[in-house]
């Protein structure tokens, strides 16, 4: 078992492959020498609008929705209001009860109010 | 005149059109040896391995642009020299009529009268026991036995678990010595 440990480490590492003299201090010149001239691709020049244009189209989405909200909504709710402030008389709005039930509801009414 | 070499500089100066030339002549000079010497024990021969090596760079300066900072150009020059040795691996099988499943003992055909090969007879026998051993397991050995590399960068490397990595070199291990042994 001892020599089966021992077999890879006697060897130690070793190749026994050699390289011809001096060619890893010639490599550098011999490899620089052959490398084709090129550019680097020239990086993308991101403009301010390109930057903001998210952030704009966001903006005049929000913009859209609160002028349609004021077209279609805000009409709809100063029609609510002005209803609400004319039945605010009890007066009127008991007149205006009574103007619009039937007659038996009204009968019915009464007799509950006797009770 | 030997430059310090300093990776994050030199990484600085290949995306500069300016200085990339010099820069590049830094790494081949840093990596050089180191790479050659992964190629040869893979390829055997030493014209072969220098061609290998040139193929690499040329390469890596094609396509330094592709490197992002924050690999390591280690790890990035490795895995472009063994992608161009497995190629040139393949392309010799098929060369020499070699099935997929065969070993390659057939680089060693020329080994003991190769003038850059002077190893004795047990760095002999090593070498055709390694060249015996499966593609990957091949590579996996090289880096680990010869070069002491971490599983973790060869794993980086390779693309492979360290786990699968740490298997691997076991069993490449025991084919080696059983194949020494047997030669006693």
């Amino acid at each position: 078992m001892k020599k089966k440990e021992d077999i890879l480490q006697q060897i130690g590492g070793k190749t026994g492959y050699k390289v011809p003299e001096g060619y890893f201090e010639n490599f550098t010149a011999r490899m620089t020498e052959q490398l084709p001239e090129r550019q680097l691709p020239k990086p993308e020049i991101v403009t301010t609008w390109q930057k903001l244009r998210p952030y704009i189209y966001l903006a005049a989405m929000f913009a859209g929705i609160w002028l349609m909200l004021q077209v279609f909504v805000a009409p709809i709710v100063e029609a609510d209001k002005a209803m609400t402030a004319s039945v605010e008389n009890d007066e009127d709005l008991e007149e205006y009860m009574l103007y619009s039930m039937d007659n038996y509801t009204v009968f019915e009414t009464f007799y509950a109010d006797a009770e | 005149m030997t430059h310090q070499y300093n990776e994050e500089i030199v990484i600085e100066k290949l995306h500069n059109p300016d200085t990339m030339r010099q820069a590049f002549g830094q790494v081949v000079e840093h990596y050089g040896e180191r790479l050659y010497w992964q190629i040869r024990k893979m390829v055997v021969s030493h014209e072969d391995a220098d061609d290998l090596l040139q193929n690499t760079f040329l390469k890596a300066w094609s396509n330094i642009e592709m490197f992002r900072a924050e690999a390591r150009l280690s790890t990035w020059l490795y895995r472009i020299a063994v992608n161009e040795t497995i190629t040139f691996l393949n392309r010799e099988r098929q060369r020499n009529n070699i099935s997929v499943d065969s070993d390659d003992s057939f680089l060693l055909n020329n080994i003991e009268s190769d003038e850059w090969f002077d190893g004795d007879e047990i760095q002999l026998r090593l070498q055709q026991a390694i060249a015996r051993l499966p593609e990957k397991q091949r590579l996996v050995f090289n880096m680990r036995y010869f070069d002491e590399m971490k599983y973790e960068d060869i794993s980086e490397i390779l693309g492979t678990s360290v786990g699968a990595l740490k298997a691997s070199y076991h069993h490449a291990v025991k084919k080696v010595e059983e194949f020494l042994l047997a030669c006693d």
